[in-house]
């Protein structure tokens, strides 16, 4: 299926009854676009002052990134405002303090390696959605990757043909490989990554869990390894931390109140959470919810809080819980029973959001679905196998120093098939 | 002379307006002055570069607002909403930037977002000569300049 064959299925789910076709968004760019061609062919009248810095610079935190980046050469002051940090910071401030410009990067890779991105809300609220195509990150043109995490609009990566992990930012369209982990063991391993900030270092950290698998292929030890982005090395902060523990295979991982958090197996029927504190760099471990047995545990953030999604079997409906109070095990509660969809799509792999009204948005067995739980009603938005994160558009680096001069031809470097190195 | 809950407010051409303190006291900046001052309670509270017309608009978004906050009842979220919307919509450029620059002076931050969001959505989707023209910003890059800056991201173009 091309892009378009994908869009325009969203779309088609998302027409309102009565209505024949998708009503495009009134501040569309396309419509921006008609209205500023009649507007400077009515040669409107222009704003005839310069507005205060203090006014460009609130008006500028509202722009989305695309919008941004093409401003960047109005003016010397507008393109030093546009990459200062402190301005990257109180966009990403404006961006994140509601849930309206939260945004679903949904990645076909099965269909041509598309990537779409739309509108959080739109979906939760059945509205007219605005897909847009994601471009494809340069360091992934055959589409063999995952994403293990996501931090303020800046997602780690890693390949899934060989040992490579890079920080991208979709929005930006800026990536940046992470030098190799360093791990010198003949045996197998496993790597699970996380991307935090630390806000007292003013830095994007990414935390390796490497998992050493003995000749048995169980595991037997645990490293634990730091990455920031303005040391841009590896460091080790735990050697030989015992294997109790078991990450789940494709675990993506938690950012939230400063930790990254992951959903563990200890003991054969026990769940726990893991966390990495990015400021102290120790680990914390938290106890799961007192529903044991479950068959997969997926870990999400709702609202601020860490939620759980039990699975157990496919005779048994998913429960949600959440952590009403950050660290204490007795405050998990169980808010939602999601029955099972059919006998092939049972297991409730991600939750993107959840409406005023009660509605969740989900992966159920790898289509995106919207539950409600007052009448227990499903709706299918997508029957196509994706995947989804949840994230805001931002102009945060993968770079924290300097960004290399090859980073300015990577447009060039994309026209190249299969990885450049 | 404005009776007691009042304020009188005066535009730089020289209008008064009789407001309620709490419809005045929407703007930081008055409230600052009332709060310091009680003279400026008892008489004129001048207005410095804000003329009548500029004023009045002021008034009539404060006014809404101030009331919702008293009473949601009547005056619903959803209320001001639509309020917002068609209060911003009716503003030709010069009232814009007019009311830009004087929200941001008497500091009425609940308007200021709601002008700054306006003028955000308005210039998205232009170009860059197009920023400089309603802007009156003079393009200060060489063309060399502008194709290095341009050519690091040439699809936001």
């Amino acid at each position: 299926m091309s892009i378009r064959g994908i869009i325009n299925s969203l779309k088609l789910c998302f027409l309102c009854p009565g209505c024949k076709t998708p009503r495009a968004k009134p501040n569309s760019e396309l419509e921006t676009r008609r209205t500023n061609a009649a507007a400077a062919s009515d040669s409107e009248d222009p704003l005839l002052l310069p507005l205060p810095d203090e006014i460009n610079y609130e008006i500028l935190s509202r722009l989305p990134v695309k919008s941004l980046l093409r401003f960047q050469c109005v003016s010397k002051s507008w393109l030093s405002i546009i990459s200062s940090p402190h301005f990257i910071k109180s966009h990403l401030n404006f961006v994140s303090s509601s849930t309206d410009n939260q945004r679903i990067l949904l990645l076909f890779i099965r269909y041509d390696n598309q990537i779409v991105n739309c509108s959080v809300n739109c979906l939760l609220y059945q509205q007219p959605i605005d897909a847009i195509p994601t471009n494809f990150p340069t360091f992934a043109l055959r589409g063999e990757f995952a994403i293990m995490g996501c931090c303020d609009g800046m997602m780690i990566c890693s390949s899934l043909i060989k040992r490579c992990y890079f920080l991208w930012n979709p929005s930006t369209r800026k990536s940046k490989e992470l030098p190799n982990l360093g791990i010198e063991s003949e045996n197998k391993y496993d790597v699970f990554l996380g991307l935090g900030y630390d806000e007292t270092t003013d830095d994007y950290k990414v935390v390796g869990i490497v998992c050493l698998l003995g000749h048995n292929l169980k595991p037997c030890s645990v490293k634990i390894k730091v990455y920031t982005t303005r040391s841009e090395c590896w460091r080790t902060i735990e050697e030989d931390f015992p294997g109790d523990y078991i990450w789940q295979e494709s675990s993506s991982s938690k950012f939230l109140n400063g930790k990254l958090h992951w959903v563990v197996k200890k003991d054969q029927h026990y769940k726990s959470i893991f966390t990495v504190d990015l400021e102290t760099e120790r680990y914390v471990e938290f106890q799961g919810p007192d529903c044991i047995r479950y068959t997969m545990a997926i870990l999400e953030i709702l609202k601020g809080r860490l939620c759980l999604l039990c699975n157990y079997d496919y005779c048994h409906p998913t429960e949600m819980w959440i952590m009403m109070e950050y660290g204490v095990k007795e405050s998990w509660t169980k808010v939602l029973t999601i029955p099972r969809l059919s006998s092939s799509r049972w297991c409730v792999y991600k939750l993107f959001g959840a409406s005023e009204n009660g509605e969740v948005l989900l992966n159920v067995g790898g289509s995106l679905v919207l539950f409600n739980a007052k009448d227990q009603s499903f709706k299918d938005y997508l029957s196509l196998a994706f995947d989804g994160i949840v994230y805001v558009e931002s102009l945060v680096s993968p770079y924290a120093n300097d960004a290399p001069e090859r980073e300015l031809q990577q447009e060039d470097q994309s026209k190249k098939p299969g990885w450049d190195r | 002379m404005a009776s007691k809950g009042n304020l009188t407010l005066k535009s730089c051409n020289g209008k008064e307006f009789i407001v309620e303190e709490k419809v005045a006291v929407m703007s930081t900046t008055i409230k600052n002055m009332v709060d310091v001052d009680d003279s400026f309670a008892q008489g004129v509270i001048p207005i410095i570069g804000v003329d009548g017309k500029i004023l009045a608009k002021l008034i009539e978004y404060c006014k809404e607002h101030a009331e919702a906050d008293e009473d949601e009842e009547v005056k619903s979220e959803e209320y001001l909403k639509k309020f917002d919307e068609k209060f911003v919509d009716e503003l030709n450029l010069n009232d814009l930037y007019d009311l830009l620059k004087a929200s941001n002076y008497l500091e009425i931050t609940k308007l200021l977002n709601l002008l700054c969001q306006k003028v955000a959505s308005m210039i998205k989707g232009k170009k860059p000569e197009e920023i400089r023209r309603i802007f009156n910003i003079k393009n200060d890059f060489t063309p060399e300049e502008e194709e290095e800056i341009n050519r690091q991201n040439p699809w936001a173009f």
